[in-house]
Formats: structure tokens, C-alpha cells, sequence
């Protein structure tokens, strides 16, 4: 094993930019893009010449996006990376952003994640093998939905006030591509598959995130107030192993992934104040508190019920709206939920602030076989 | 796509959908298998289907089948070869789609998750017409649908799995 981010030098997330996530437009990727890389700057009030490094998640523009985009904001030099981990791109973005940081070799980096849903194609399909039935994410979360069901007794209704919260969270976020306050009925409304309705789902949509990640030296040199200055002190990605066949792979992966973002930072569940998770369906929050230990295994609908996890409560589980409500435009979606944490830890979250919040965790799912967990920490 | 007018014949794959392409004079034996790479058409029209599988040297089990490697240990080569798998297992869970049809059918499309009595876990369409009658722990067996023809007339048949009969039901 080698060192963990902890062991390097402290890095900062430093300034935090989006465009609004939303159903796709008429506008470029390049304009969304720039629109949440101009917004970061202006928030860490720092120049774009002052950016040595850039890590650029899509999943579904292709080839080399990022210069053509990055370009408009001044030819500068600057060392620039690709990053493609299908949902997780932008999550991963982050990562090498902070580890370009930390070991030293940039003082200011920027991670941004960028998305217009396009025709890409999935590569998983060009492996050579063939399958019996081509099941869609939306089906393979039904069935996860009807299993969860199943195990812990839970109803729909009980699963769909997950959607309840969210929506209702996203209403307060200028950022969501849907703001608007759902009732229980409203969420019920408009089956799709299983006991999912389609306020249960994310929408498809566009979008783009970025964060500035920067080091104590970089802080320094730049004069960006520190204050308001966000610590990561934990990154951790990993891929899924072999687990018993009627087990989740995104269930098991993500509680060995949090568990060694946990241990590398040296903090625990029940510290957490704000967490934003890849609820792309309402059945995976409920999952992924458990999993992450906020609440025990098949205990979700209660932790959820008794509104430990709203704004307010115990902790905080997607307050900007998470994936359900605030939207997944795919590269963008990680890279918003370090902006959402850092927003909340520096207590600048407006309407959706959950007071007092010092401890976060942004968590994140690609292909359903990679997963990231970062933890954020306000500044002693 | 599915022919729709072997519907008529009683539910298809089972022995009464056969029973009914044997009287529509077809013959059983030239049955084509629309995933050959993933099963096995009978000659025997009463025999149980056979999924294709691979398995390492060091015993574990893959469907669908693959040469490139063992997910478990990174055999690979002459270290996999490929198995015969009984199409038989047990349903985890399942869930109807609400705006999509089975293919070739007026059917809803019904998914569920199974644990092939072999090992590995796959999440299939059914040969259902609702989700009546499903439940955890369901035995289910695959059964050959006629899905189509081919250019010379041959029905063209793919797995789907069911609820095992009472005579299917053990493992
Ligand atoms: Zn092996």
C-alpha cells in the first residue's frame, strides 16, 4: 500500500462553479462549460492563467472535448487531461485534480465535468460477448427497487419519500434542473418500471460543473481567502471484486470504497454532516446509507422516515437535490457534488444550508462497477 | 421479433407450444438458435435446454460464456473451456415495465434477477405475462421460444426464462 492523500501536502477546494443542470438545448458544451469554469474563477477570485492543470470529465461528448472548449478562456499552456469513467467521470476528474495538487506538481488545478447526452457509443458492447436479455439501468434498479422490497419489508410509498426529500431540496437549489416541491402523490404518479415512477428516476439532461482545487503554496501565492476554503482529505476510487451472486455489486463496492475513504481520512459515518450519493434511483439512497453506515443494513426507510437524513437532521443526504431531483448530466454530476459539499461546509448554501456543517462525503457510481467517495473537512 | 402466431399455440416454449409447431409441420430438429453462442438447440424437442458456459482451471463458472479471462482468477486461454450449463436457477426478484413490450408481443416486458443453479447471477426478460404467480426463491427454468424464421424457414428460437413446472422444479 502506498500513501494516502492524507500523507501528502493539503489540498483546498478553492473556488466552485456550475451551469444549471438542465433538459438538453440548443446551447454548446462549450458554452456550458465555460459558463461553470468562469464562475469558479470568479469564486476563488483567481485568474485563468493562475490554472496549471485541468482534468475534464465527459462520458458522452467523444473525443478531446476539453481544448476546443478550454481554449476560450485564454491559450495559456496549460497541462490538460481527458477523463472519461462513465458516471463517475467528473468524481474522477476531481480525484486527479486533488492528486496533481497534493504530490506537488500544480499548485492550482481545475476539475470540470461537462455533458450533453450525444451518440456516443457504450464500448462495453464491442467485448465480443453476448448476453441472454439487454436489460437498462432503469430495469436493473426496478429489480433492485422490488429486491429491497422484498428483504426489509419496505412499501413504495416508503421508498418513493426518498424523491419527497429530494425534490423538495432541489426547489431551494438555482442550480437543479428540477425546483419544484413534490408531494408523496405527485412522486407516485407516472409508473415506469417495478415501483419506480418517473419522478423516482433522474432526468436525462446537460449541464457542467468545476471546481478549483489549490494548495496551501497556491493559496498563498494567489491571495485566495482561506476562509472559505474547503480541505479534501480523502479520495478514494475503486472497481468492483466478486461477490456472492444475489449481493448488489454497487452496494457491496460502495461499502468497501467508503470504508477505506473513512480510514484514509481518519473519520467515521456517524461524523458526517452533509452527503450527496449517486441516487439515481430512490432505492440506491437508501442503499447507500446503509452501506455508508449512516444507518445499519435494512434500517434506510427508517433513517429516512424519522428525517434523520433532511436538511436539519442527522446528516444531510443530497441537499442540493442529488441525482433524482438537481439532475445527472453524467460528467458534470461528481464534480457538483464536491461543489455542493464545499458550498454547504463553508455555510453558503442559502435556503438548503444544513447548519453547522463541518464533515462531507460525495459519492459516486460509474457503469455500476466503479466507484469514488470523497470527504471534505472545513479548515481548522 | 417474435412470431406472434405461435401465441396461439398454447405458451410458448413449453412442450404445448411444440406440440403446436409439430402440427404447423415444422420440423423440431431444424429449430436455429438466435444466441448461439449462449445455448444449445436440442435435437430432441422434449430435452431440457443447455446454456453454454465457460469454466477456469480453477473451477469457476462463467455465463455468458468468455474466453478472455476468469473474473475470479485471470485464467486464461487454454486455462478456460466451455461447459454445458443446465438452464435452471432460482428467481431473486423481477419487475414489470410499465411502458414497454416482451418483443414481438402485446405482453408487458416482465425482467427478473436469477441465480443459475451453476453460479452466475443473470438478470433476463420472462416468459411471463404479468409478474402473477412470481416470488423470491422461485424455481425457473429457460425454455426455447420460437422468436422467428430464418431466410429458409427454420424457426428461430431464444431463452427465456419461466416458472418451472413441478416435474422441472429440483435443484
Ligand atoms: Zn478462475
Amino acid at each position: 500500500m502506498g500513501k494516502t492523500l492524507l500523507d501528502l501536502r493539503p489540498v483546498y477546494v478553492v473556488g466552485i462553479g456550475l451551469h444549471r443542470y438542465q433538459k438538453v438545448s440548443k446551447a454548446s458544451y462549450a458554452e456550458l462549460g465555460l459558463t461553470a469554469v468562469r464562475e469558479a474563477l470568479g469564486d476563488a477570485a483567481i485568474s485563468w492563467s493562475s490554472v496549471e492543470s485541468a482534468f475534464v470529465g465527459n462520458a458522452l461528448l467523444g473525443m478531446a472535448p476539453g481544448r476546443a472548449m478550454l481554449k476560450h478562456l485564454g491559450a495559456t499552456g496549460i497541462t490538460l487531461s481527458q477523463v472519461e469513467n462513465a458516471s463517475a467521470s467528473g468524481s474522477t476528474a476531481v480525484r486527479h485534480a486533488c492528486l496533481d495538487v497534493a504530490t506537488g506538481i500544480s499548485d492550482v488545478s481545475l476539475a470540470m465535468g461537462v455533458d450533453k447526452p450525444g451518440s456516443v457509443p457504450f464500448s462495453m458492447s464491442w467485448t465480443g460477448s453476448e448476453r441472454l436479455s439487454s436489460i437498462s439501468p432503469l430495469l436493473s434498479f426496478a429489480l433492485l427497487t422490488n429486491d429491497y422490497m422484498n428483504r426489509y419489508s419496505a412499501s413504495p410509498e416508503q421508498i418513493a419519500q426518498v424523491a419527497v426529500k429530494n425534490h423538495g431540496n432541489a426547489a431551494n437549489n438555482p442550480y437543479a434542473q428540477f425546483q419544484k416541491a413534490r408531494t408523496l402523490d405527485e412522486v407516485l404518479e407516472n409508473p415506469v418500471a417495478g415501483s419506480l415512477t418517473r419522478l423516482q428516476c433522474c432526468p436525462f439532461g446537460e449541464g457542467a460543473a468545476a471546481v478549483l482545487i489549490a494548495s496551501d503554496e497556491g493559496i498563498e501565492k494567489l491571495g485566495i481567502d482561506a476562509s472559505r476554503s474547503v480541505q479534501m482529505i480523502g479520495s478514494v476510487s475503486r472497481t468492483e471484486r466478486i461477490y456472492a451472486p444475489q449481493e448488489s455489486v454497487i452496494v457491496e463496492l460502495t461499502r468497501e470504497t467508503a470504508a477505506q475513504a473513512f480510514d484514509e481520512a481518519g473519520v467515521g459515518p456517524a461524523d458526517l454532516d452533509v452527503v450527496e450519493v449517486h441516487d439515481a434511483f430512490s432505492v440506491e439512497e437508501l442503499l447507500y446509507t446503509e452501506a455508508l453506515g449512516l444507518c445499519a443494513e435494512g434500517e434506510g426507510v427508517r433513517y429516512l422516515g424519522e428525517g434523520r437524513s433532511q436538511i436539519g437532521g442527522d446528516c444531510a443526504v443530497s441537499a442540493s437535490g442529488g441525482l433524482i431531483a438537481m439532475g445527472h448530466p453524467f460528467g458534470p454530476t461528481g464534480v457538483g457534488q464536491v461543489a455542493e459539499v464545499t458550498r454547504q461546509l463553508r455555510g453558503e448554501a442559502g435556503a438548503r444550508q444544513h447548519a453547522g456543517a463541518r464533515l462531507g462525503l460525495a459519492h459516486m457510481v460509474g457503469i455500476g462497477q466503479v466507484c469514488l467517495v470523497h470527504i471534505l473537512r472545513v479548515r481548522d | 421479433m417474435r412470431e406472434s402466431s405461435f401465441e396461439h399455440g398454447g405458451v410458448p416454449g413449453t412442450p404445448d407450444c411444440e406440440r403446436f409447431l409439430e402440427r404447423a409441420g415444422k420440423d423440431m430438429s431444424e429449430r436455429v438458435a438466435k444466441r448461439p453462442t449462449l445455448f444449445i438447440v436440442p435435437a430432441a424437442p422434449s430435452r431440457e435446454t443447455v446454456l453454454l458456459g465457460t469454466r477456469c482451471s480453477g473451477g469457476h463458472v462463467s455465463f455468458p460464456p468468455q474466453q478472455m479471462g476468469c473474473e475470479v482468477c485471470g485464467a486464461h486461454g487454454e486455462d478456460i473451456e466451455t461447459i454445458e450449463l443446465a438452464a435452471s436457477g432460482t428467481l431473486t426478484t423481477y419487475a414489470m415495465a410499465h411502458r414497454q413490450q416482451r418483443p414481438g408481443s402485446d405482453s408487458p416486458l416482465v425482467v427478473g434477477s436469477i441465480v443459475l443453479d451453476a453460479g452466475p447471477a443473470v438478470e433476463v426478460v420472462l416468459d411471463v405475462d404479468d409478474t402473477e404467480g412470481l416470488s423470491s426463491g422461485l424455481r425457473v427454468v429457460g425454455h426455447l421460444v420460437p422468436v422467428g424464421e430464418d431466410e429458409s424457414g427454420r424457426p428461430i428460437v431464444d431463452c427465456f426464462f419461466a416458472a418451472a413446472r413441478p416435474s422441472e422444479a429440483r435443484g
